[in-house]
């Protein structure tokens, strides 16, 4: 590792969460801290009310949130938001939001009644408060997020996947709630409640409808420089109103085909069908939005590089393996075949300090920065170290590696 | 005029300095909604929550101030006793006069079970434990919920009784119930009519 240039000093792109000069980091502590007691005290009671149904939802919560975080993260290709933020979206997600959205939802439900009476609010309560509740205070979360660490949240997909990881929370302790106290709480009904909620519905909640707000929020801190205030606006008025619209559809009562109890086996598997009608078209909507934002993200990388190319930092050929995550990831395969792991782990720290190159370089400004020639030459450093292990081409001549 | 230099055109926000007003203002907008959207609700709630209406009452016995959306309803008796009622939907609250009654509210509520809830309603379940409850005039009454089958509509009813003893010793039973899974949608009403309700020789 002595081979290594030093590492530019500052590292891009990794804000801690300790902000104690930043104000919004003392309301999210403190708003986290005052909800967290009742969060708490509620899974105690759950877990007194049946200790096995209330391991066992979140074992299987567990099961289902630990992949759904790992996609999530993985969605940025180009710079993955450090732990402790996401955890901290997280944490605001499963406690404070939840816990609020409890006491907000409950209030505007009364108004519902007062306006529409008993029966229509039996009706329409939950779709008319929770979508505008609930997103509105897991929205907070993601902006308390960016206002704690302004620089990471630079872009739409940063947006997503906070807001994503957000909801993520949201969902999972939602979901407890509902095993425990709405499904009984007890082991068999828990796996009631999970097939329902879960297995047929898990893909197209929270992490979706907050996904969609965290857009909205990246869209309106990004790209200042070349779009105005009011076209960002609008376009984040269309997420946050898409995500409520969404969420208010599945919360509708007219859209809950749901066959009466007790189901039969045909029943159970009518509810994946009946859930992927009203969930389907918003994941793909939400596909589509990521997989934009994501090219997005590609043509900025591109046009923050090409004018490194040939400089210290990179070179053609790596800049076309970094351009896509399938050829970077199958450049490593072949170097870990070709020249083993620590070769390959070499190449993974020479891909991702040219992502941060191109951070430097998009910001700086001027080519001869003192922060961009730092960074060029410790990317040459990490390269001149690949070249020297046995057998380790350099990066950009890996064979016959294709687009996926 | 600060003295300091202008933000450069291309900075991003990390070279941006980020003054005390950006950072404080937006946390107070994030504060500000947390807050609306939280107790937002029931301040709307209170606000279009208000007495409608005169008042039902039995003289001499029991008044309920209706609230809005409330009307009222034919009155009627249950055995011998009179009551009046308020509708709204599904929800009801009927105020029974249960006439001389000298064993406080506590008696008064084991009394309503036995000879108006388990007459009226099949498949009975009522809560374990009496609640005291203060009425606005400071008096204290208990109550109770309860579950049951109407026999007369054969319609799953959830509700709750509240049972007062005026100083002149006259029982009083509120009785509000709705649909099964409704009760919640009107309970916040029934709670505050009972508490505002007069009992007694003012009524």
């Amino acid at each position: 590792m002595s081979a290594l240039g030093a590492r530019p000093g500052r590292r891009l792109h990794h804000t801690r969460f300790l902000q104690p000069r930043q104000p919004a980091f003392w309301l999210y502590v403190l708003t986290v801290g005052l909800t967290g007691i009742v969060a708490v005290a509620e899974q105690s009671l759950y877990r007194n009310i049946s200790p096995s149904g209330w391991a066992l939802s979140w074992f299987l919560l567990v099961l289902y949130g630990a992949p759904v975080a790992v996609v999530v993260y993985l969605l940025d290709l180009y710079e993955r938001e450090p732990l402790p933020l996401l955890g901290a979206a997280f944490i605001w997600g499963s406690v404070a939001a939840t816990t609020l959205s409890a006491i907000g939802n409950a209030g505007w439900g009364l108004a519902i009644a007062r306006i529409g009476g008993p029966e229509f609010a039996a009706r329409w309560t939950a779709a008319l408060t929770a979508p505008f509740v609930e997103e509105i205070l897991k929205g907070c979360g993601v902006v308390l997020i960016y206002l704690i660490a302004r620089d990471e949240v630079d872009d739409v997909m940063d947006g997503f996947v906070y807001g994503a990881i957000c909801g993520l929370g949201f969902a999972i302790v939602e979901d407890v709630f509902y095993f425990m106290a709405v499904f009984g709480g007890q082991p068999s009904e828990v796996l009631q409640g999970f097939w329902l909620r879960v297995v047929a519905s898990g893909l197209y909640g929270h992490v979706l409808y907050t996904g969609l707000v965290g857009m909205a929020v990246g869209v309106v801190v990004s790209h200042r420089a070349t779009e105005p205030l009011r076209h960002r606006m609008w376009v984040a008025i269309g997420l946050c109103s898409l995500a409520v619209f969404a969420h208010l559809l599945w919360n509708s009562p007219l859209l809950a085909f749901y066959p009466s109890e007790p189901w039969s086996l045909g029943d159970v598997l009518s509810v994946v069908l009946i859930t992927g009608g009203k969930g389907l078209p918003l994941l793909a909507f939400v596909a589509i939005a990521v997989a934009l934002a994501r090219r997005r993200e590609r043509r900025w990388l591109r046009g923050a590089l090409v004018g490194e190319v040939g400089l210290d930092g990179i070179s053609a050929d790596e800049l076309h393996l970094l351009e896509s995550p399938t050829r970077r990831r199958a450049a490593r395969r072949a170097m870990r075949r070709r020249a083993g792991t620590r070769a390959a782990t070499l190449l993974h720290r020479l891909q991702r300090e040219q992502v941060n190159l191109a951070m430097v370089a998009s910001r700086v400004g001027d080519a001869h920065d003192p922060a961009l020639t730092r960074q060029r030459a410790y990317c040459r450093s990490l390269r001149d170290a690949l070249g020297a292990i046995p057998a380790a081409a350099p990066a950009g001549s890996e064979p016959d590696v294709t687009d996926g | 005029m600060t003295g300091e230099a202008p933000p450069r055109p291309d900075a991003t926000a990390r070279m941006r300095r980020v003054g005390p007003a950006r950072r404080w203002l937006p946390t107070i907008g994030v504060l500000g909604a947390v807050i609306a959207t939280t107790l937002g609700g029931f301040i709307v709630a209170a606000m279009l929550s208000a007495p409608a209406g005169p008042p039902v009452s039995i003289p001499g016995v029991v008044s309920v101030q209706p609230l809005t959306g409330w009307e009222p309803a034919r009155p009627g008796s249950v055995g011998q006793r009179p009551f009046v009622r308020v509708t709204r939907g599904s929800g009801t609250l009927a105020a029974v006069s249960w006439g001389p009654f000298t064993q406080g509210p506590e008696q008064l509520a084991v009394a309503v079970r036995d000879q108006v809830l388990s007459d009226s309603f099949d498949q009975l379940t009522v809560s374990e434990e009496l609640t005291p409850v203060a009425f606005d005039d400071g008096s204290i009454g208990q109550r109770f919920t309860f579950v049951g089958v109407d026999r007369a509509s054969g319609s799953s009813v959830e509700g709750e009784v509240t049972t007062a003893v005026s100083s002149d010793e006259q029982g009083v039973a509120f009785i509000g119930f709705s649909s099964e899974g409704l009760l919640a949608f009107v309970d916040d009403d029934l709670r505050a009519m009972v508490s505002a309700a007069v009992v007694g020789p003012a009524a």
